[in-house]
């Protein structure tokens, strides 16, 4: 058995050898409970004929990467503002001769919330443009085809 | 479909997120009309409830049903909040509360009740021009006396208590003419304007309440105002009664010899 040592709080515990030689099966291992592990420093050294793996936390840069970013926006899921999904759903009720009035008064609090979660959607995709459109501009290091 | 028709099709039901918003925003106000609808006039709701809204029209149309019914029963609604409502113009956001006098300062005043000229008189907003008038004449005269004196209104309201009817109401003339009485139909103007109250049962409850004791107090000071009109001799008893709520001016507010 290896023994591995977390450099950022001192653990230390035993793994199987095959496992301790190998980066990628360490990793694997141990991303569940040390996410940060995912792109350790590894380092191993022997001594008295027993393997010891050194796990050293890899300094990143700070804040939200490039592609972090890319990736948030990659993942995230599309989604229609729930007031345009909301009124086209009274439109299709008023095409359908399905809308009356006591119906539209027993609507109303989706009717209101649906106008709250859209109108904090709006806000959020102008604080976002506004964000992207403040972003400081980088040089690509590949040039575009066409270029 | 031809796609020109499918474009135009399309391009009549897009809206875009902030069109959506603000379109459910006029419909919740709708909805919270339609509340008042139901709570004041159920038997007239009843027989609307089951109407299909095919068209923003049909719903137009049943928020005009109430609106007329709480100009009828409630309150006046000004006929100008019908002109437009097939414009989608009506007063959904916010009950209107139209001034009952309207601004005497945007009349003429010689236009204005014998009253209301009596009273801007003694409170030196005015000087007529016709001294032929005996009750303008007079009040003028004492006015002239009283120029280092004010009116303590606390006190005026505590002798109108002891007055006779229809002097009683001196006060509440004042006050109304001031706009300061504590009641918005009364004391509303167009250039203050009592806006932001909203369309719910409290908020109508309290205003019919003002409604009827603002109509109370316009049927008070007509009746002043017809008993000062009859006889003239009587600006000596609205004088009396006036005199001894006179207090001494203010020395920063000392006009200017």
């Amino acid at each position: 058995m290896a023994l591995i040592k977390i450099s950022t709080d001192g653990v230390e515990f035993e793994v199987k050898d095959d496992i301790a030689r190998d980066d990628q099966r360490l990793r694997e291992a141990l991303t569940p409970f040390y996410p940060e592990m995912a792109n350790a420093e590894i380092t191993r050294l022997e001594q008295d004929g027993k393997l010891i793996v050194t796990m050293a936390k890899r300094a990143g840069t700070k804040g939200f990467s490039r592609s972090d970013a890319l990736t948030v926006l990659r993942n995230a899921t599309e989604t229609v503002n729930p007031a345009v999904l909301m009124q086209d759903k009274l439109r299709q009720m008023e095409e359908r001769g399905e809308l009356d009035v006591r119906k539209l008064m027993r609507l109303q609090p989706k009717i209101r919330r649906a106008m709250n979660d859209g109108q904090k959607q709006i806000e959020e995709v102008k604080a976002s443009l506004k964000l992207l459109g403040e972003g400081r501009s980088v040089a690509a290091r590949s040039i575009p085809v066409g270029f | 479909m031809n796609p020109a028709f499918a474009i135009e099709y399309l391009t009549c039901r897009f809206i875009s997120p902030q069109q959506a918003v603000n379109r459910l925003g006029d419909l919740d106000e709708a909805v919270a009309l339609l509340k008042i609808y139901h709570r004041f006039f159920p038997q007239e709701f009843a027989a609307s409830k089951r109407r299909v809204i095919s068209r923003a029209d049909d719903l137009y149309a049943t928020l005009v049903d109430c609106l007329e019914l709480a100009s009828k029963h409630l309150f006046e609604i000004p006929d100008y909040c019908f002109d437009g409502w097939q414009n989608e113009d009506l007063p959904l956001s916010y009950i209107p509360i139209e001034p009952i006098l309207g601004e005497w300062w945007n009349d003429d005043i010689e236009e204005l009740m014998p009253l209301w000229q009596v009273l801007l008189i003694l409170i030196g907003a005015w000087e007529p021009g016709d001294m032929e008038n005996e009750l303008f004449r007079t009040a003028a005269n004492v006015q002239q006396q009283w120029q280092d004196k004010v009116i303590d209104c606390d006190r005026l309201t505590r002798l109108c208590r002891r007055a006779s009817v229809p002097l009683c109401w001196l006060n509440l003339a004042l006050l109304t003419l001031d706009h300061n009485t504590g009641n918005p139909w009364l004391d509303a103007s167009y250039e203050c304007p009592i806006t932001g109250v909203e369309w719910t049962t409290r908020n109508v409850r309290c205003l019919r309440k003002n409604w009827l004791e603002a109509q109370q107090a316009c049927k008070q000071i007509a009746q002043l105002d017809e008993w000062l009109n009859k006889d003239a001799a009587r600006i000596h008893s609205l004088l009396a009664l006036w005199s001894q709520a006179l207090t001494a001016r203010p020395r920063s507010y000392a006009q200017p010899q």
